[in-house]
């Protein structure tokens, strides 16, 4: 599956269309981010589609395929239920308590695709705060969205690290 | 026959094969009295099918993967035990699981983790290699124990007085 870079509008012949597109998109983004950083993972789990993957490759290899590259994470939707679960209990012992976070969501854009789907992409800080240490997580997401019963859902979710290493804690724990 | 064993393998000191769901080497560098770094190689034969390729990478990163649904928490309970160690009040750490098995104990238990720190014991006190044997069994199992915690409790209870 290729996702071209969004480099143009939607329509390029109606700024007022992109404009709206982007606009609902951003709504999609910030209200997942208020989720994840509010620990409802249930009701984020519920934004993807029953085929929707969620990738972040490694590091040092921004661009991996998860059939043939190591990657962090490689969730389909069955795994991506059971992340949440997971995280949500007292058995991932990383986050419980589990951290603070707060995730910073900009430079959105959007592309439509031939399919109906969106292409979008943003940059991201995230801060993660627990027992007087802060994790600072810094990259790019690049999604498909697609539209059933008229919502915006996450049908592809990457995220691409900026960090060099994981170095600093060694671990991803939270949902980035 | 290789295929139907698990087992984490200690090259003592730095060195761990972990033989599970995936393989694995694990490199170990202390950096300070705080601070360790790891690092991981998944290995696969270059002439592996891509479908195996694809299952073992899938097990690699679940399981053993910095994402994966173990390894941030062997993290959260090294960094724990580190935090509770520098309190500086315990004196023993329980590490006996498997002791008490009289059959030889699968990859879970924790000889290896014994044997290291006998070992580690012994290096730091300049005694040498020692032969890392363990009689197992119950009766072996308190006979081996019940002397050292003794011991420990009783020096817990004189630096407390």
């Amino acid at each position: 599956m290729t996702r071209a870079q969004p480099d143009t509008s939607p329509d390029a012949a109606s700024p007022q269309a992109a404009h709206s597109a982007r606009a609902e998109v951003e709504d999609l983004l910030y209200l997942e981010a208020a989720l994840l950083d509010e620990w409802r993972l249930a009701e984020w789990v519920a934004l993807f589609t029953e085929d929707a993957r969620y990738v972040v490759p490694t590091t040092d290899k921004r661009d991996g395929d998860p059939r043939v590259d190591l990657v962090y994470v490689d969730d389909d939707i069955v795994r991506l239920r059971a992340r949440a679960t997971r995280l949500a209990s007292r058995h991932a012992y990383r986050e419980s308590p589990h951290s603070q976070t707060r995730r910073l969501i900009t430079n959105v854009r959007v592309a439509a695709r031939p399919d109906g789907d969106l292409d979008a992409t943003a940059a991201f800080a995230i801060y993660r705060f627990r027992r007087g240490s802060m994790d600072t997580f810094v990259g790019r997401y690049v999604y498909q969205l697609a539209r059933i019963d008229g919502h915006l859902r996450i049908r592809y979710r990457r995220t691409e690290l900026d960090l060099d290493s994981l170095e600093q804690r060694g671990a991803i724990s939270i949902v980035l | 026959m290789m295929a139907e064993v698990t087992r984490n393998l200690l090259i003592y000191p730095t060195l761990v094969i972990n033989d599970g769901v995936s393989l694995t080497v694990r490199k170990i560098d202390p950096l300070g009295p705080d601070q360790v770094e790891i690092t991981a190689w998944a290995l696969a034969p270059r002439e592996e099918s891509a479908n195996l390729l694809a299952r073992r990478i899938d097990s690699f990163l679940t399981f053993y993967g910095p994402g994966g649904f173990a390894t941030p928490d062997d993290i959260e309970a090294l960094e724990a035990c580190q935090v509770g160690c520098s309190a500086g009040e315990p004196a023993y750490s329980d590490i006996s699981r498997g002791m008490q098995r009289d059959q030889p104990p699968p990859h879970v238990d924790e000889a290896q983790m014994r044997a290291f720190w006998r070992q580690w014991d012994a290096d730091v006190r300049g005694l040498g290699p020692r032969k890392q044997t363990e009689a197992r069994g119950p009766a072996n199992w308190r006979r081996y124990m019940e002397p050292e915690y003794a011991r420990a409790i009783a020096a817990q209870a004189g630096s407390t007085r």
